[in-house]
């Protein structure tokens, strides 16, 4: 049978394929060594998810915290403690795998039409060194915490006395860089390796495009932070004079050294995100998305710009004036691919027919939040500015419009996406949607608020402070009560699905991308026949049959074995 | 000049204004209207932008929702004209905003040629010292050091020399009235350039101007707060000055002794027994101490104030050498006559 489906349904009731990767080998044992891609993913996304659910709990404790100017649950150690855990285990453990190691890893080798990624061991490898990561972090908590921040600046963090939670933070950190560098060796080594014939740079989707900018970040970018803890903990250690100035050290070079990784990884945290987004975008409003080569190469220029910008983290710290100036105008150039993005996802929703599925719902919301997001960057990069916002509640309102308003929620998108390709299952679509809402208001009520705070002069990371802001810290908690709601209530309905849920149909959406020729879930061997090579969003080679049976192939092109679609 | 800065106010739009807003507190500062005019302008930028998008796409939401007898239609991929008319605008109209942001940029951070006041600053983990000198108001060689209150005329330009002992960590000078911040850093010397143009009550803070401490420097940083005073007149000023920084004020010593003890030393050292970087000052006036080297010494008016001022030539066994050296010049023995009394006061 040609097109690779499994079991076509015409109409009716979708039917599991009676062999897929799921249940093709038996035991907890053939999970642990498993090569196979889909499985690696899903371990993967169990272990993102929990790391989720870890800095989401110290980010509910830390917002209630906020409720008043004085201690209401915390005393300022714990409070410190519950902010550098929250920021450590969002960005380290969640945000920067979270998308590209749990659905890049299930749909690049589907998407492009290959049996699995090129180096399958060293996928398995990058696993188990986030697994070390994790445990290490989880070392840190039961070791009473760490209370240095998330960018664990010396002199306050390497300049105390050896502390061995704060080795095993940077241990962490160090051993997670690996994980995150074999992930993107390997995605660029599938992408020019493990295309089939036919399938061009050109026609990949464009969540592929966006994980290959990504994975170059992973690959140049993550040595230098590596390096750089390592050498913090030596000195730490030994108390030799990198970065400590009572050893000689500078603790300047620290800061370029950490954003010379960290400013790039905000892109490698919202790359991915982006590329789920043009997914989405495409799929739900059935046009083919719009100037696909200027979203492609964007996120190629995000990526190199991005390399170029770290400094803007440093205005205040007394780098020159000159240097800061330098750092300005390539921050502001950053705005503009990602403004292109943008107004292409705008444009793809011209005349097209909008379907408010859940993963819509995400994709919609993402394109207000990254715009809040990305406008609001405009203000720090503005130097003049900068100097009174930096350090402040609007750079933190800022950041989480893009780390979490726009990749959680893209990721959140994705998973609602995926969830029937990945599981066979559907979930019930109307609690989904409720969740999306509730994401998108929390999120607004949690960090509106935080803007004004800031530009009137509240500082981050403050336990306690001045009563002219209790109203907006009271306001942003509440939003966080909500979100932390959605995002639990989303947990049990996705678990529940797997037990409960329908029979997904192979393609419920008719998204055009070659993962959704496969069965749901997906054989063993990704595609049981070869499937027919066709771009990416090319959705008029899909017909709709019923709510159940979604959408198939068309029968001209099951017998062509060629794309109907006009438009490349 | 600068403060009549404005776009104007469009009702129902939270613009800055010079006299506090919606988002800022009043401009109290030279700098402040510069930065505010910045802010402003990328406000308008934004917005527009802003409602373009999320205009756009909430028409398309409605008019091209799915819905029976609505069916996609198949458009151009790509319109290279259009792709680079909103790529390159949007460019030049970023580069015209960086333009603007650098010139106040520039302005904030080139102090005068002439008539610049200086005030050194010493942050410390969690409190500020400010050192004044001027020998005209407040005496030939006269110092002094006043903690967490900066005081200043209005008018005048001022640079203060930040920094922070090497031991320490780093934290950052923060005056939201004044829209001004800059980082002090171990082992150097950072310069913050001002002219305050309000007096704290003219602009409304009657107990002064906020200051913050917006580097992260571990257990007490929301604690690191001062405040600023802007007077009208010089004699206010030095009266303030004198007031604050003229240790002798405090006539009762064990007073006295409490106030340096919550500025200079309470981050290491505690007064009720419990353990810290240093030894703690419950009962430890008059007690024999194993040093380092094997010595065994007595905790009298000469040991304290040897390792006041030269830490690290005994150090107590057990404990690290870390403490950071204190001088206050010619009020040295006013400060002396403080810590002994306290210190004896907290005898078993």
């Amino acid at each position: 049978m040609a097109g690779g489906i499994v079991e076509k349904p015409s109409s009716g009731v979708p039917v599991r394929p009676a062999r897929n990767y799921l249940n093709e080998t038996k035991g907890l044992k053939n999970w642990l060594v498993t090569l196979d891609h889909k499985r690696i993913a899903l371990m993967y996304l169990a272990a993102v998810t929990v790391a989720l659910l870890l800095g989401g709990f110290w980010a509910i404790v830390l917002r209630t915290e906020l409720l008043g100017p004085q201690d209401v649950i915390l005393s300022n150690d714990w409070y410190n403690r519950a902010f550098t855990l929250h920021g450590a285990v969002m960005v380290f453990l969640f945000i920067i795998p979270g998308i590209p190691a749990s659905l890049g890893n299930f749909m690049l080798p589907m998407q492009l039409g290959a049996k699995d990624l090129a180096l399958p061991r060293v996928n398995l490898l990058s696993w188990y060194l986030y697994v070390i990561g994790l445990v290490f972090f989880l070392g840190v908590l039961f070791l009473g915490g760490l209370d240095t921040g998330w960018t664990l600046y010396p002199p306050l963090s390497s300049g105390r006395p050896v502390e061995l939670n704060l080795i095993f933070a940077y241990t962490a950190v160090f051993i997670l860089g690996f994980s995150s560098i074999l992930t993107g060796v390997n995605f660029i080594a599938t992408m020019h390796k493990l295309r089939p014939k036919g399938m061009t740079m050109y026609k990949m989707p464009l969540f592929l495009w966006a994980l290959y900018a990504t994975s170059l970040i992973q690959v140049l970018a993550t040595p230098v932070v590596g390096i750089t803890l390592g050498m913090s903990l030596i000195e730490h250690v030994f108390k030799i004079g990198i970065f400590l100035p009572q050893y000689g050290g500078d603790p300047v070079l620290y800061q370029h050294f950490f954003w010379f990784y960290s400013h790039p990884a905000v892109y490698i945290m919202v790359l991915p995100a982006m590329g789920v987004q043009s997914e989405l975008i495409a799929t739900f409003s059935r046009k083919h998305v719009f100037g696909y080569k200027a979203i492609a190469w964007s996120s190629i220029a995000i990526a190199a710009i991005g390399f170029i910008v770290w400094g803007h983290h440093m205005f205040v710290s007394g780098q020159s004036p000159a240097a800061g100036i330098i750092f300005s105008f390539l921050t502001f150039w950053v705005a503009i691919p990602s403004a292109i993005k943008t107004f292409n996802w705008v444009a793809t929703l011209y005349k097209g027919a909008i379907d408010f599925k859940a993963p819509m719902i995400y994709a919609l919301a993402f394109i207000y939040l990254f715009g809040i997001g990305g406008l609001t960057g405009l203000f720090l990069a503005s130097i003049a500015n900068n100097v009174h916002l930096h350090d402040t509640y609007f750079v933190i309102a800022h950041f989480h419009m893009v780390m979490v308003g726009s990749v959680l929620t893209a990721f959140l998108g994705g998973i609602h996406f995926w969830w029937p390709k990945m599981t066979g299952k559907m979930y019930n679509e109307t609690l989904a949607r409720i969740c999306a809402v509730m994401v998108f208001v929390g999120f607004n009520v949690t960090f509106m608020p935080q803007f004004v705070a800031g530009t009137r002069g509240m500082p981050r990371r403050y336990a306690n402070y001045m009563d002219e802001f209790t109203v907006f810290h009271q306001v942003s908690t509440i939003g966080a009560y909500i979100l932390g709601l959605a995002v639990v209530i989303q947990a049990i309905y996705l678990v529940h699905s797997l037990f409960k849920g329908k029979q997904a149909p192979p393609n419920p959406w008719g998204s055009a991308s070659l993962e959704w020729q496969s069965s749901s879930p997906p054989d063993f061997h990704n595609f049981l026949d070869k499937p027919i090579v066709m771009g990416a969003y090319d959705f008029e080679n899909w017909e709709f049959v019923s709510e159940d049976a979604g959408y198939v192939l068309k029968k001209e092109v099951i017998e062509t074995g060629k794309s109907l679609s006009t438009v490349h | 000049m600068m403060s009549d800065l404005s776009f104007g106010s469009l009702p129902g739009l939270p613009l800055a204004e010079a006299g506090g807003s919606f988002w800022f507190p009043p401009q109290s500062s030279s700098v402040a209207a510069g930065s505010d005019f910045t802010y402003d302008l990328i406000l308008w930028l934004c917005i527009i932008f802003f409602v373009a998008i999320c205009g756009a796409t909430m028409y398309f939401m409605v008019k091209y929702r799915k819905r029976p007898g609505h069916k996609e239609e198949i458009t151009s991929t790509h319109n290279t004209k259009l792709e680079l008319a909103w790529s390159i605008i949007p460019l030049i109209i970023l580069m015209v905003v960086f333009g603007i942001s650098t010139y106040w940029y520039l302005e904030m951070v080139t102090p005068p040629n002439e008539d610049v006041h200086e005030i050194e600053v010493t942050a410390k983990q969690w409190n500020w010292t400010f050192t004044y000198r001027d020998d005209e108001l407040l005496g030939q060689g006269k110092q002094f050091l006043v903690p967490k209150h900066l005081h200043l005329i209005k008018d005048r330009n001022y640079q203060l020399v930040m920094t922070t002992p090497d031991t320490d960590v780093l934290h950052s000078l923060f005056i939201p009235a004044f829209r001004v911040k800059q980082d002090c850093v171990p082992g150097r010397y950072n310069k913050l350039w001002f002219r305050p143009t309000k007096t704290h009550t003219e602009a409304g803070a009657d107990e002064g101007f906020m200051l913050y401490c917006t580097e992260y420097c571990g257990k007490d940083h929301s604690e690191m707060l001062g405040r600023v005073f802007v007077w009208d007149t010089e004699a206010e000023w030095a009266a303030a000055v004198e007031q604050d920084g003229n240790i002798e004020n405090i006539k009762d010593l064990v007073d006295r002794g409490k106030s340096i003890y919550d500025q200079y030393c309470k981050s290491c050292h505690s007064v009720d027994g419990s353990d810290n970087v240093g030894p703690t000052w419950k009962g430890l006036w008059g007690k024999k101490e194993t040093m380092e080297s094997g010595e065994t010494i007595t905790v009298d008016k000469g040991y304290v104030r040897e390792s006041v001022l030269e830490p690290a030539k005994k150090v107590v066994k057990g404990y690290p050498n870390s403490m950071t050296p204190f001088e206050w010049g010619d009020q040295n023995d006013a400060y002396f006559e403080g810590i002994y009394a306290y210190m004896e006061s907290l005898k078993d």
